[in-house]
This record gives structure tokens, sequence and C-alpha cells, in this order.
């Protein structure tokens, strides 16, 4: 546990020193995602499953490009791998650390979006649901672990992301068609996601304790 | 005195190719032990294996009586180590990259920062605010080393730790060394700077054709080897390989060491006669160890002679 905060730590003052552009980058992000959600009745992005689960991708991806991608090209996983950490450890340490960045994001865009409301359309109240959130907190989470996952197992991972979209277009599809012929409960999609985020962070725990944890790769 | 670092008939292959192949090698503690070897020989490899991020295909290697291919914390904890890419934080000062280090290898903020003052005092490199990611090569590699050092570990895996270091740091890195030779640690270098081998080392191994060739600097024949000018043939080969000890091609001929050599090379040479070869001199040689080092280092390998 105390290893998972160390690598949680670090991954916070590592984002901490990023260049000042990554945080105007998010800044932009914040404001005008949660303007579009701000928007009411007709004018409103929808907020339904495809794009809470593509939002999801787009925010998690450059966390998965630094914290899984990036420390394997410069050679800093090895180092992590001989520090005295276990390898559960880092794993987790930067699982949690990509997706709590990636909800909380989202979450800010929730918070933000019925002040733009308010100012913009004179309404009050808020944009996201309860079912929403928790959709979204679960497309984060199976985005992270497949990372996690795919970052290891992918000869190229800079592909993970299409492969992620991929795997969210697939499982959205598959939603909206059977809800043409009944109505699957709220909870369904977001279970499907918990899940297969379960079986990728098994899948990735597992790589992580192998030896492909150094495979070469090509970017 | 037990070998902290024990391995014994290792071989490691990446699909077709044999990198490490029925390897043994100890280190004491309180010595320093050299690795060389041309380009693509294995050295990385090998530090890999022994520190258990690469896993043997077979063969036994136990680093202070564990096998680091468990994983265990406490095993990395008592290892210092420089690998071939820095591993640092850009983001991150070096003083911040070597307390998130100092933390996971539970060296505390207070000892850390000891450590700091008495042993790179004079570097500017820990106190600045200067991120990593503008830091020359060089001053990379004195991060790295710093890193390494923290807290007294028992042994230590350095993987071309002297490249591009200036004049000071290059003295202040053989001071490091030396000094954790001293309090007992063990300490394996790999690098292809043979006067760092040379000037630091206690034995050297040579890897060619995924073996070890060692020469110990205590040893008597350390510095004596035979040349023998004859053809360049697979049979040549055959026959110095199966007389055991070390061959080389190199300058013209084959230079050979063995330890029994008053007995055995009168042997060896009626070998090759008999088998047709034309032996056309052979002279007993002396080499200081650091020559010794160059000649086994730059011979060709045997694959390439068969």
């Amino acid at each position: 546990m105390s290893g998972t905060l160390t690598i949680l730590r670090k991954e916070w003052r590592c984002f901490l020193g990023s260049d000042r552009g990554i945080f105007i980058l998010y800044a932009v992000l914040i404001v005008s995602w949660s303007i579009m959600l701000a928007a009411p009745g007709d004018n409103a992005i929808q907020a339904g499953p495809l794009w809470l689960v593509f939002f999801s991708v787009v925010i998690s991806a450059n966390f998965s490009n630094t914290v899984f991608i990036a420390e394997r090209v410069n050679g800093i996983l090895e180092i992590l791998l001989t520090s005295g950490l276990s390898r559960r450890d880092i794993l987790y340490g930067k699982m949690i650390f990509v997706a709590g960045m990636s909800v909380g994001i989202g979450l800010l865009c929730a918070a933000v979006s019925p002040v733009w409301r308010l100012a913009l359309y004179r309404e009050a109240a808020w944009t996201l649901t309860g079912e929403a959130i928790l959709l979204y907190c679960s497309a984060v989470f199976m985005n992270t672990a497949s990372s996690a996952y795919l970052s290891v197992r992918m000869g190229n991972p800079r592909l993970l992301h299409l492969a992620n979209l991929l795997l969210l277009g697939v499982l959205v599809t598959l939603h909206f068609v059977a809800s043409h012929y009944f109505t699957p409960p709220p909870f369904v999609l977001p279970l499907a996601l918990l899940l297969i985020g379960c079986l990728a962070t098994a899948a990735a725990r597992k790589l992580y304790e192998s030896e492909k944890i150094l495979q070469p790769v090509v970017l | 005195m037990a070998p902290v670092i024990f391995a014994t008939d290792l071989s490691k292959s990446f699909g077709k190719y044999c990198i490490i192949d029925s390897l043994s090698l100890q280190v004491e503690a309180g010595s320093i032990y050299g690795l060389v070897g041309l380009n693509g020989a294995g050295k990385t490899t090998l530090l890999r294996l022994l520190l258990g991020i690469l896993q043997p295909d077979r063969g036994t290697i136990r680093v202070m009586g564990r096998t680091p291919w468990h994983h265990d914390r406490n095993f990395y904890r008592q290892c210092g180590v420089v690998l071939e890419s820095d591993g640092f934080w850009g983001n991150l000062t070096a003083a911040e990259n070597c307390a998130i280090y100092a933390s996971v290898k539970g060296v505390s903020p207070r000892e850390l920062a000891d450590y700091l003052a008495a042993t790179w005092k004079d570097n500017a490199l820990f106190t600045g605010n200067k991120k990593v990611k503008h830091f020359s090569r060089g001053e990379r590699m004195q991060c790295a080393l710093c890193r390494a050092f923290i807290g007294q570990a028992s042994v230590y895996f350095l993987d071309e730790p002297a490249v591009a270091l200036d004049l000071h740091a290059y003295d202040h890195f053989k001071d490091l060394v030396r000094n954790a030779r001293q309090r007992g640690a063990a300490l394996i270098i790999s690098s292809h700077q043979l006067d760092t081998i040379d000037e630091l080392c206690d034995r050297v191994g040579i890897l060619r054709d995924g073996t070890l060739t060692e020469i110990d600097r205590s040893s008597r024949n350390a510095g004596v080897s035979w040349y023998i000018d004859t053809e360049d043939s697979p049979t040549v080969n055959d026959v110095l390989v199966r007389a055991g000890g070390t061959s080389v091609r190199f300058e013209g001929g084959w230079h050979f060491s063995i330890d029994d050599a008053a007995t055995n090379i009168p042997a060896i040479i009626g070998s090759l006669v008999a088998l047709g070869c034309a032996v056309r001199e052979v002279r007993r040689e002396e080499h200081d160890f650091g020559s010794a080092i160059r000649m086994l280092y730059a011979g060709r390998p045997r694959r390439e002679a068969q």
C-alpha cells in the first residue's frame, strides 16, 4: 500500500512539474466541455453513453501516454522495477493516478457546467445525472485498465487509444442494438465496463510480473 | 567467503538468438567485477538476469542468497543500479528525483540530505531548480550515480557508469566505487571503457559467444598467453576449445591462455600438427592486466571463426 502511495505521489509531482501548456490545454478542455454540457433542452449535447465513454477516452489518453507508455520508452519503468517497489504497487499506483485524474477532470466539467447553464441560459439545474456519472467513471476505469494492459501487450502502444475506442464503440453499439429490442437496466453498461476493466487489470498484472514488461517498444 | 552474486549454468535466448550460454559467475563481497564485451555480446542481458528483470531459460542465480526473479522488495533495496537508460523524470529536479528514489529505498529525507551533503556537496546539480530534462548527458549520468549510491547497498550493478563523465565527475565516480568496495559491497561494472575496468576491477569477465572468460588480477597467469601462428580455420579453433582456457584470433594469429600452460601447450601443438595444420611460430607472451583484457576483448568471436 505504501508503495502505491509512493507511485501516486510521484505521478502527482511529475504532473505538477509539467509544462505550463499542459495546464492551459486542460483549462481550455474543461471550459469548452462544461459549456457544451451546459446547453439545455434541444441544444444540449446528448449526455448519452456514446458521448460519455468517448469523453473518457479523450481525457485519460494523455495521462495514459505519460504514465504507461512514456515510462516504458525512456527506461523509467526499468529503474522503478529495480527500486524496491513491488510490481503490483507500481501498476496499481499508476492506474489509480490515471483513473483519479480522469474522473477528477470529468467531475470538474460536470461541476462547472451548471454555472455556465445559469450564466448563459438562466437555468439552475445539474447537467449530468448520477447514472451518467457512474457510466463515465466505469468507462474511465475500463480505459485505464485496458491502457495498462495494452501498453505492454502491444508492440506499438501508441495505437492503444484506438484499440480502446474500438472496444468502447463495440460495447456501446451492442447496448444501442439491445435497447431497440428491450430496455436494458441502467446498470448494464457500467457493469459491463467494470467487468472488462477488472479482466484487463488482471491481465495487466500478469504482464507486469513477466519479462514482457521490458519488450522493445516501437513508436 | 560465500559469493554475493552466484550464477551457474545460466542460459538465455531471445527467439533463435542465444545470448547467454551456460555461463557461470561469482562475485565476492568487497570486490569489483568488470564485465566487458563487444556490442551485442550480452552484457546488459546478463545484468538484467542478475537483477531479476529477465528470467533465465536455464540455470541458477542467487544474489545475496536470494533468487532475483522472485522480485523481493528487500532484495532491490540492497541494490544500487545504473542501467542503460538513466530513467529520470524530466519534469523534476535531480534532488526531487533522488528524493522519490530514496523514499522507495526506505532512506529518510534526513539521511538523503546527509548523503547529498557529504558525497555531492560541491555539485550544483542537486541544489538548483534546473529540471533534469535540461541536463546534459554527463550531468544525467552524475545524477544516475548519485541515485545508485543512495543508501548503503550491498551490491551494485553499473551498466556503462562512466559514459560522458567529465574529469572531476570521473574521479568522483572512482571514489564512490572504491568506497563501496571498502565497506564490503560487491560491484559489477559493465563498460567499453577499458581504462576504467583496468583501473578499478579486481576481476574481469570478457563476454563472448554467450560465455565468460575471466581474468583475475591476482592470478599468476593473468598476463600470460601463448601466440600460435597457424592457419585461421575451424579445426584450430576446435583444438583450442577442447583444450580449455581461452583463445582468440587477433592480429594474424591465435592468442591462447591456459592455467596449466607448461604441460598443455606441447600437447596442443602436437594435436595441430597431427591434424595437418602448419604451425609457423609459437611464443610465450606476457601482458599487463590492461593489455590482457584488451587482447581478449578485441579478439574475434569464436562463432565467427567457425
